[in-house]
């Protein structure tokens, strides 16, 4: 399987496999001369749930440091794209936060008030 | 607002400086109120109203002003200024006017959230964030040509 990766500007993102699952990690600082490559980052990794036939994608952000508005837009439109894939395609998208890291609390309760119970927050 | 301690910033749009302006608006809030839940508000408000005036500036100079006023509560006001589009003037106007008149901030924001996942020109998140968010007042005003954006909110010690 082919799994993205990326370094650029302020902020990294990498995946792995974990059994049927994928896990991918974000760190550093997510703003918008970073929006571009996180936005080829989470096709990639959506196509690879896809064709992978995954349940879940953990997506680890204990080392996002911060998140702009351009940025996390990249993330509801993954949610949407979730969503909109047939039923039993559709996959899992779980949020590791920082509970230290108080803006990932409030921004990620807005994500999952809108992905619904697709998604979930793990701290 | 009477004067405590501020910083007044003036710099030629780079987008890549607005990491680092929130992170200095970060360390003087902390030296100001200490560290937790209300500087991380302040940061998040500082970095979505200073990437609007960078990106939508006209001519090459954005300026911005972090103030602090103690008390109990104290009283943060963050304010930008820039000389925008006349187009983007139009879409401040109309997204200040839609804000004013949401009663409830966060489902407004959960509205506009709806609504950017079919946009292609910008999230239009930003001030909906700053207010759902970071529970701050969001207003603007014309200067002249420039237009000042503020945020604003009292916050008590950490």
């Amino acid at each position: 399987m082919n799994l993205p990766s990326f370094d650029k500007n302020t902020l990294k993102g990498g995946c792995s496999q974990a059994g049927s699952n994928l896990r991918a990690t974000l760190s550093g600082v997510a703003d918008l001369p970073a929006q571009d490559a996180l936005g080829q980052f989470v096709v990639r990794l959506h196509q690879a749930a896809v064709d992978a036939k995954t349940q879940l994608v953990e997506l680890d952000l204990r080392e996002l440091k911060f998140m702009s508005s351009s940025c996390f837009k990249v993330f509801v439109t993954w949610l949407t794209d979730v969503r909109e894939l047939p039923a039993d395609e559709q996959y899992r998208v779980r949020f590791v936060s920082d509970p230290a890291q108080h803006w990932q609390r409030r921004s990620l309760s807005a994500l999952a008030a809108f992905g619904g119970d697709r998604v979930e927050i793990a701290a | 607002m009477p004067e405590g301690p501020f910083v007044d910033l003036s710099f030629s749009p780079n987008i890549g400086l607005v990491s680092m302006v929130r992170q200095f608006a970060s360390d003087f809030y902390t030296e100001q109120m200490g560290p937790g839940d209300a500087v991380s508000r302040i940061a998040l408000a500082t970095h979505e109203i200073l990437e609007n005036a960078v990106k939508y500036s006209l001519d090459g100079m954005t300026r911005i002003r972090i103030e602090y006023r103690p008390g109990n509560p104290g009283h943060v006001q963050i304010r930008t200024w820039n000389r925008p589009r006349p187009e983007h003037l139009e879409v401040l106007r109309k997204n200040m006017t839609e804000l004013e008149e949401a009663e409830d901030p966060v489902s407004y924001y959960l509205e506009l959230i709806r609504r950017t996942s079919k946009r292609t020109d910008g999230s239009g998140l930003g001030l909906g964030r700053v207010r759902a968010e970071a529970e701050m007042t969001v207003r603007y005003s014309l200067e002249g040509e420039w237009v000042c954006v503020s945020a604003e909110a009292p916050f008590s010690h950490s």
